[in-house]
C-alpha cells in the first residue's frame, strides 16, 4: 500500500529526528514501517544523508602554523592596549572621543581604519598647517600630547580663528604680550610653508631650508634658548598659536575626520577605501592621489616597486632622503590595506618592512608624535606576528629608529 | 614567564580554574583559554564566513569581547558554547553588515553529482565527491544567515539541539524547525539543480 501525502508530511520529523539519532525507540518503529512502503521518503531520508556525509566531508584551508602560535598573542597585546596602556593622542582616540567607545565588534576593522585615518588626517594636518600647526606640540605646558585637551573639550572647543587672522594677530602682538605667554605656549613655524612642498625660502634670510630643520625651531624657543617671538619673526619664523588654538585645530580636525569614518561605516570596505582616497584627492590634489588596492595578493614585485592590484607604490629605503610625505603616506595606506585584507599572503613580511621604512622616514621628516605613536605601535603588531627571527629584530630596530625622534 | 609559571596555566588545566583566574583579571590564563579554544573559534568563525580575513577579524573579536565579559560569564557552564555564542553573534553582524564577502552560489554549471551519489550513504565514494562537496557547499553558503548558523552547529560542530540553543540564544523548538528548514532548502537547491542539468 502506498502511504498518503498526509502520512508522508507527519513523518517528515521522524526523518530529521534520526538524521541527528534523537529518535526513541517508537519513533524507530513508525518509521522504519513507513519507509518500508514509501520510497519517496526513503529516497528523501537518502538525499539528506548525503547532504549530511557531503557538508561533514569539506575541508577547509589549513593556516599556516605561525597563525596559531601568534594568534593569542595579538589577542592579549590587544586585550593590553585597549585596557592597559595609555597610547599618545591619535586621531583614533580623537575619533572614539565623538563616537564614545568604540563598539566591540568594529574593534578590528576600526584598527585599520583608524591608521588609515591616520594617514588621511595626517596628510590633512600637514597640508593645512602651513603657517599655523606647529610640528610638535607645547611640551612643557600640556605634558603629552595626548593631555592637549579631553575629548569633551576638544568637542566644546571654540572653532579655530581662521589661520590667517591667527598669523596676523601673532605678528601684530607685541613682544611684551607675547611674553606673557609661557614659553611652552609659544611654537614656531615656517610661515606659509606646506611641507609638502619645497622650500624656496632663501637660506640667506635666516629661514630653515627643509622640514626637518623647521621642525627643531619650536624645540629651540621651548628649550629657554632665547628664542623670543621677535627673533623668531627675524628668523622667518612666525610666531603662530596657543595651546588653546592647538586644542582646537585637533578637535575641528578630529570633527572632520569624524564625519569621514561616519560615512565609511555605511559603507562597504571597497566603497570606504574608495572614499577616503579621493577625499584625499580632494584635499591633497591629483598629485597625491592613491591609487587603490582591490584584493588578493601582491601580483608582481619589480625592482624599484610593488604592484598591488591596480596600484603602483615604490619600494621604501629606509636610508632613502627622496622620498616626500605624500609618497610615504601612499606606501603606508597601500600595505596597510593589502596586509588587513590578505594576512596570510606570503609577500606580508616584505610589507611589514615597506611600512616600518615609510613610518620611519616619515616621522624623521615630520616629528609628530601622531605620526611616531601610529608608526611604533603598528611596527610593534607587525613584529608580533612574525616568527623569523631576522625580520622581527629587524622590525624592532625601526620601532626603535622610529620612537628615537619623540620629543626630538 | 618562568617554567614553573608556564607549566601553572599549561593546557592540563581545567576550564573551571583559568576562567576563574581569567575573571580575576589574569591575562595568563585567558590566554591559556584563548589557545585551547582559538582554532574551534576560528574554523566556526570561518565555516560561516568563506573568508580568512573576515574569519581572523571574527574569531580575535569574539576573544576580546569574551575577555570584557568574561566577569558576567557563569562558573558551570559550558564555556565553548559560551564562545560560540559570542562567535556567532559576531559572524552573524558581518554577514549582515558585509554581505559582498558570502560568495555567489555556485548552482546553474557543472555536472550533476547528487544524483549519483544519491543511492550512496557517502556521495564522496565516487569521482564526483569532491565536485558534490563544492555544490553542497555552496548551497550551504545560500542558506539566510539564521538557517545557516544552525546547520554549521548541528552539521560541523556536531552540537546537540541544545548547545545550539544555547549557543544561538534561541530556543531548542527554534532550533529543530530552523533545522529542519535548512535541510529542506539545501536539498530544494540541489535537486533543482539536478533537474536544470538533466
Amino acid at each position: 500500500m502506498i502511504p498518503k501525502r498526509d502520512d508522508c508530511k507527519s513523518i517528515e520529523e521522524l526523518i530529521h529526528l534520526s538524521l541527528d539519532g534523537r529518535l526513541d525507540s517508537e519513533g524507530k518503529r513508525r518509521l522504519e514501517k513507513h519507509l518500508a512502503a514509501c520510497a519517496r521518503c526513503t529516497e528523501k531520508l537518502e538525499r539528506f544523508r548525503a547532504i549530511e556525509a557531503g557538508t561533514r566531508s569539506i575541508g577547509l584551508d589549513e593556516p599556516p602554523p605561525e597563525y596559531w602560535t601568534t594568534f593569542s598573542g595579538r589577542v592579549i597585546e590587544k586585550i593590553e592596549t585597549g585596557t592597559g596602556r595609555k597610547p599618545a593622542w591619535s586621531p583614533a582616540r580623537a575619533i572614539a572621543g565623538f563616537f564614545g567607545a568604540p563598539r566591540p565588534r568594529l574593534r578590528l576593522a576600526a584598527g585599520v581604519a583608524s591608521l588609515a585615518i591616520a594617514v588621511i588626517a595626517g596628510a590633512l594636518y600637514l597640508h593645512n598647517r602651513g603657517g599655523v600647526m606647529p610640528p610638535m606640540p607645547a611640551r612643557d605646558e600640556v605634558g603629552t600630547v595626548s593631555q592637549v585637551a579631553p575629548t569633551a573639550e576638544r568637542e566644546a572647543a571654540p572653532t579655530v580663528e581662521p589661520k590667517t587672522e591667527a598669523a596676523e594677530q601673532s605678528k601684530s602682538k607685541p613682544a611684551a604680550q607675547s611674553k606673557a605667554e609661557p614659553p611652552s605656549a609659544v611654537v614656531a613655524e615656517r610661515a606659509a610653508t606646506s611641507p609638502l612642498e619645497p622650500s624656496t625660502a632663501p637660506a640667506g634670510e635666516g629661514a630653515q631650508t627643509d622640514a626637518l630643520a623647521s621642525a627643531k625651531a619650536p624645540e629651540e624657543a621651548l628649550a629657554g634658548k632665547e628664542q623670543t617671538p621677535a627673533a623668531a619673526e627675524s628668523a622667518g619664523i612666525v610666531v603662530a598659536e596657543t595651546s588653546r588654538d592647538r586644542a582646537a585645530v585637533i578637535a575641528e580636525r578630529s570633527k572632520e575626520v569624524a564625519a569621514i569614518v561616519d560615512s565609511m561605516k555605511r559603507m562597504t570596505e571597497a566603497q570606504h577605501v574608495s572614499n577616503m582616497a579621493n577625499a584625499f584627492s580632494e584635499k591633497k590634489g591629483a598629485d597625491a592621489a592613491m591609487p587603490l588596492i582591490k584584493s588578493g595578493s601582491v601580483s608582481a614585485i619589480r625592482e624599484e616597486s610593488y604592484v598591488l592590484y591596480g596600484g603602483t607604490v615604490p619600494r621604501v629605503s629606509a636610508a632613502d632622503t627622496s622620498m616626500t610625505e605624500a609618497v610615504l603616506l601612499n606606501v603606508i595606506h597601500q600595505w596597510v590595506l593589502h596586509i588587513k585584507r590578505n594576512p596570510l599572503d606570503p609577500e606580508n613580511g616584505e610589507g611589514y618592512v615597506q611600512v616600518a621604512n615609510a613610518y620611519y622616514l616619515l616621522a624623521r621628516l615630520t616629528r609628530d608624535e601622531a605620526v611616531i605613536s601610529q608608526g611604533s605601535w603598528l611596527v610593534q603588531e607587525y613584529a608580533d606576528r612574525v616568527d623569523d627571527p631576522e625580520l622581527k629584530k629587524l622590525l624592532l630596530d625601526s620601532k626603535a629608529r622610529i620612537e628615537s625622534f619623540r620629543g626630538k | 614567564m618562568n617554567r614553573a609559571e608556564e607549566r601553572e596555566f599549561s593546557m592540563d588545566w581545567g576550564d573551571d580554574e583559568l576562567i576563574r583566574k581569567a575573571q580575576k583579571g589574569d591575562l595568563r590564563a585567558f590566554d591559556a583559554l584563548v589557545r585551547r579554544y582559538q582554532r574551534k573559534v576560528y574554523y566556526l568563525a570561518l565555516r560561516m564566513l568563506k573568508n580568512h580575513a573576515a574569519a581572523d577579524d571574527v574569531a580575535q573579536d569574539t576573544f576580546m569581547n569574551a575577555y570584557r565579559a568574561i566577569g558576567t560569564f557563569k562558573p558551570g557552564s559550558n564555556f565553548y558554547t559560551w564562545l560560540y555564542r559570542i562567535c556567532m553573534n559576531r559572524s552573524l553582524n558581518y554577514l549582515e553588515k558585509e554581505k559582498h564577502i558570502v560568495p555567489e552560489s555556485a548552482f546553474g554549471e557543472g555536472s550533476s553529482p547528487l544524483e549519483r551519489a544519491s543511492a550512496k550513504a557517502n556521495p564522496l565514494d565516487d569521482v564526483a565527491g569532491a565536485e558534490t562537496a563544492r555544490r553542497i557547499e555552496s548551497a550551504v553558503d545560500s542558506l539566510s544567515p539564521a538557517y545557516k548558523a544552525v546547520f554549521v552547529l548541528r552539521a560541523y560542530e556536531e552540537m546537540s539541539y541544545e548547545e545550539i540553543a544555547e549557543s544561538l540564544g534561541i530556543s531548542t523548538g527554534t532550533v529543530m524547525s530552523r533545522l529542519f528548514r535548512a535541510r529542506e532548502k539545501l536539498q530544494e537547491m540541489l535537486s533543482s539543480y539536478d533537474t536544470e542539468t538533466r
